[in-house]
């Protein structure tokens, strides 16, 4: 049995074991099956003994409870349980209380739990772009002398967890650790492969003039297919797709990162760019777009409506034969890139990852937590396998390289993450902007302002926020 | 010895209520007051300053601030007068002494009961475009498909059904009741007098009614009003601003973190309502006033 087919037997027999269509017992026999079966790869590591790295080694002297708020469901409160039994046999008298919200309010919700200077919360696991908004608010405990105690664990980490995606102040290699981001993610280029063969198309679209012209020729809403779908709802799903095409033109948000700087810079010929592009990529759109989030693009891909999404946030689901009619059809890539002089392949890059709270009063075992949940096989393979198997999606270069052949988007993520910048700015007022920017990209949308309107729009609301913010007077 | 005289007594006896509705009602709504003339941001609470009448301002400049005000409007007026005329005409129909009214006044309760983010998400994949069952329903009758929630055109249109369906059948069980109500006698003697059809419903029914129907049309006014949790589930206020009604419009600013701007918000919201609900309420009261008058002739 292979890796691909024994996860997928597993992971059906989770998500059955979770709509009650299974029990327990059979869930076992179903486990115990595919892992003595698999004569190699994932199986038979989870069966063996022989997994622990240089990195493993338990504390029973270790004791505490540490809670953990999470957003809810897959990538996110899943791996984490999925990596739990683990924890409990390294750590016996550390007990973990996994707490899952709903995703769509973690932003809000971890916000005040940073402001309210809450001891209830030893961990916050949460959007990656959120944190200096936490750090602003001293609600991060520095990490490093943590990691110092283990610094083979520690070098085994900043090799393998792209410099991009970890969360130092500064925000580079020599900043101080305050966050490990075991989730990674970025906007990539889903597409139908069986359909572009089918059209003639035989080159993936690198540009967005090819992307347009393959979303035109997949156009067919006679047949319920529609050439394009992205997060389009008002606010910040909006705002990214807006940043992620700018980027692609060479666009920025600010004119300059630093003292001095931070003027917003959208109202250029790289904005009007982007979202003259974006207009016309709508004219193909499927008829949830306006109002699409993750959920409503996933579900209109994987049912086959709609057939064409240039830059959509990375998922496991599409090519999931439980989730997807075309998990073998569905091919993945890099966002696609403006024609002009300035342009490049620049993905946006998001995930979520923990830090710990500086009111925590169990911050030894709430590093121990976070530090097993982000480990690799420098600690036992077991962990990754478990955080996979439970719908993980890794930052870390060696889990993405390892599990390629059963997640086949990790390829695509894999090669985005070195060309990725990060999906908002990183300053607190991040999500505030995005919302502005989102908001104005809505109105042309939706086809109340111009482009030209627009974009001053944002340039003049999100001058206004740095401003209030001290960024200048 | 503390000697308590009944004034004291009684001062005692509200204090409770008093410190409660100080704590969270009085107070809440202050501190609110104050921040509405501040820049506050959720995600820096570091930088909060006063800034008079500045969030007003800028609500006021917005497109959006007059869309949100209109929306809710039209919500308030289409939803509740649709549900007020479909709930009279149902409680026509039941109000028959027939057996099977009992069981069919027990069913056309169940939409009261069920809880709005169950049903909304149930709303939301009926009304879905391309895989929805009401566009297969219509198919299968050679009718085209909606695009229901999904088009600024029709979203807002697709969430009053939802809303309709489900609190119809309250006002139609109210209004039951005042029907009801109306004395065997009355309706003997104007059956005598041969008073039938429209001429009974306008003559007879409604007056008696009236105090049952300002009481309802109230109740579903105030609740379509802050209307939140349907929209919220189904559309989340969108594609675009078409069902951006007042509360879900505030809820996004806060959303984005801006404290101060949702305060103020809230405030005109608050304002603007009470001007509508005010005047509403004084034409009620003089129809009232009217038909009193008309019955006393």
């Amino acid at each position: 049995m292979s890796d691909k087919e024994n996860l997928y037997k597993r992971t059906l027999a989770q998500s059955r074991l979770m709509k009650n269509k299974i029990n327990r017992r059979q869930m076992i026999k179903i486990m115990a099956a595919t892992a003595t079966t698999a004569s190699m790869g994932m199986g038979s590591r989870l069966a063996s003994a022989d997994t622990k790295g240089p990195g493993w080694y338990t504390n029973d002297k270790l004791k505490g409870k540490v809670t953990m708020f999470v957003s809810a469901g897959q990538r996110w409160e899943l791996p984490a349980r999925g990596v739990l039994p683990l924890f409990n046999e390294r750590f016996p008298n550390v007990e973990v209380d996994i707490q899952a919200g709903p995703h769509g309010d973690m932003v809000t919700k971890a916000m005040m739990i940073a402001t309210s200077k809450s001891k209830t919360m030893d961990v916050v696991y949460t959007d990656f772009g959120q944190w200096p908004a936490f750090h602003a608010v001293n609600a991060m405990e520095d990490l490093e002398p943590f990691a110092a105690t283990d610094p083979g664990w520690y070098a085994d980490y900043n090799e393998d967890t792209p410099t991009g995606a970890q969360y130092r102040v500064p925000a580079n290699a020599d900043g101080t650790l305050y966050g490990l981001t075991g989730d990674g993610n970025a906007k990539l280029h889903f597409y139908r492969k069986d359909l572009m063969k089918a059209a003639g198309i035989h080159k993936v679209p690198e540009t967005w003039e090819e992307a347009l012209e393959v979303a035109e020729a997949l156009h067919n809403p006679a047949k319920d297919q529609y050439g394009f779908i992205t997060t389009a709802r008002r606010g910040g799903f909006a705002g990214w797709v807006f940043w992620g095409m700018l980027a692609s033109y060479g666009g920025d948000w600010f004119d300059k990162q630093a003292d001095g700087g931070w003027h917003p810079t959208f109202n250029n010929d790289k904005g009007y760019k982007a979202l003259e592009t974006l207009m016309k990529l709508m004219k193909f759109r499927h008829p949830v777009t306006l109002n699409a989030t993750d959920n409503e693009c996933n579900t209109a891909l994987a049912n086959g409506s709609a057939v064409y999404a240039p830059i959509q946030w990375g998922t496991a689901v599409l090519q999931d034969p439980e989730f997807s009619k075309f998990p073998d059809d569905i091919g993945t890539g890099l966002v696609p890139r403006g024609e002009t002089a300035d342009s490049a392949h620049r993905p946006l890059m998001g995930g979520l990852g923990q830090y710990v709270s500086a009111y925590s009063e169990n911050k030894e075992a709430a590093w121990e937590w976070i530090k097993h949940l982000n480990s690799g096989d420098y600690t036992d393979s077991r962990i990754s396998d478990a955080y996979i198997e439970h719908t993980g999606q890794p930052a870390r270069i060696s889990l993405l390289n390892k599990y390629e052949n059963i997640r086949p988007h990790f390829a695509g993520l894999k090669q985005s993450f070195p060309l990725a910048v990060p999906f908002v700015p990183l300053i607190p007022e991040a999500f505030t902007l995005s919302d502005i920017i989102g908001n104005e990209v809505t109105s042309v949308i939706t086809e109340e302002k111009t482009i030209d309107d627009a974009l001053k729009a944002m340039d003049k609301g999100v001058e206004g926020v740095m401003m209030d913010s001290g960024y200048y007077g | 010895m503390l000697r308590l005289n009944e004034g004291r007594v009684a001062f005692l006896l509200v204090l409770p209520t008093l410190i409660i509705l100080i704590g969270l009602a009085i107070f809440p709504l202050g501190w609110a007051g104050a921040i509405a003339f501040r820049v506050e941001n959720l995600f820096r609470p570091d930088i909060g300053k006063w800034v008079g009448l500045r969030n007003f301002k800028h609500l006021l400049a917005e497109d959006t601030f007059w869309k949100s005000i209109r929306l809710t409007l039209v919500w308030c007026l289409c939803v509740v007068s649709i549900q007020m005329v479909l709930g009279f005409l149902f409680a026509m129909m039941l109000d028959t002494r027939a057996r099977i009214v009992g069981v069919l006044r027990t069913l056309i309760v169940i939409p009261v009961f069920i809880s709005p983010i169950a049903m909304g998400l149930t709303w939301q994949f009926m009304f879905e475009p391309v895989a929805g069952v009401i566009n297969y329903c219509l198919e299968l009758l050679g009718l085209p498909g909606g695009t229901w929630h999904t088009s600024t055109d029709t979203a807002l249109m697709a969430v009053m059904i939802a809303d309709i369906w489900q609190w119809t059948p309250f006002v139609t069980l109210i209004l039951l009741a005042g029907m009801q109500g109306i004395s065997p006698e009355v309706i003997e003697a104007a059956r005598l007098d041969r008073v039938r059809g429209w001429k009974y419903i306008t003559n007879i029914v409604i007056p008696l009614i009236w105090p049952v129907v300002m009481v309802v049309l109230l109740l579903r006014l105030v609740d379509s009003i802050r209307v939140f949790d349907l929209i919220y589930i189904i559309t989340r206020g969108g594609p675009g601003t078409a069902t951006l009604v007042a509360s879900v419009y505030d809820f996004t600013i806060f959303q984005a973190g801006r404290l101060g701007v949702m305060a103020a918000y809230g405030f005109l919201i608050l304002i603007v309502i009470n001007i509508v609900v005010i005047l509403f309420l004084r034409l009620l009261y003089r129809q009232e006033k009217e038909a009193r008058r008309v019955q006393k002739a």
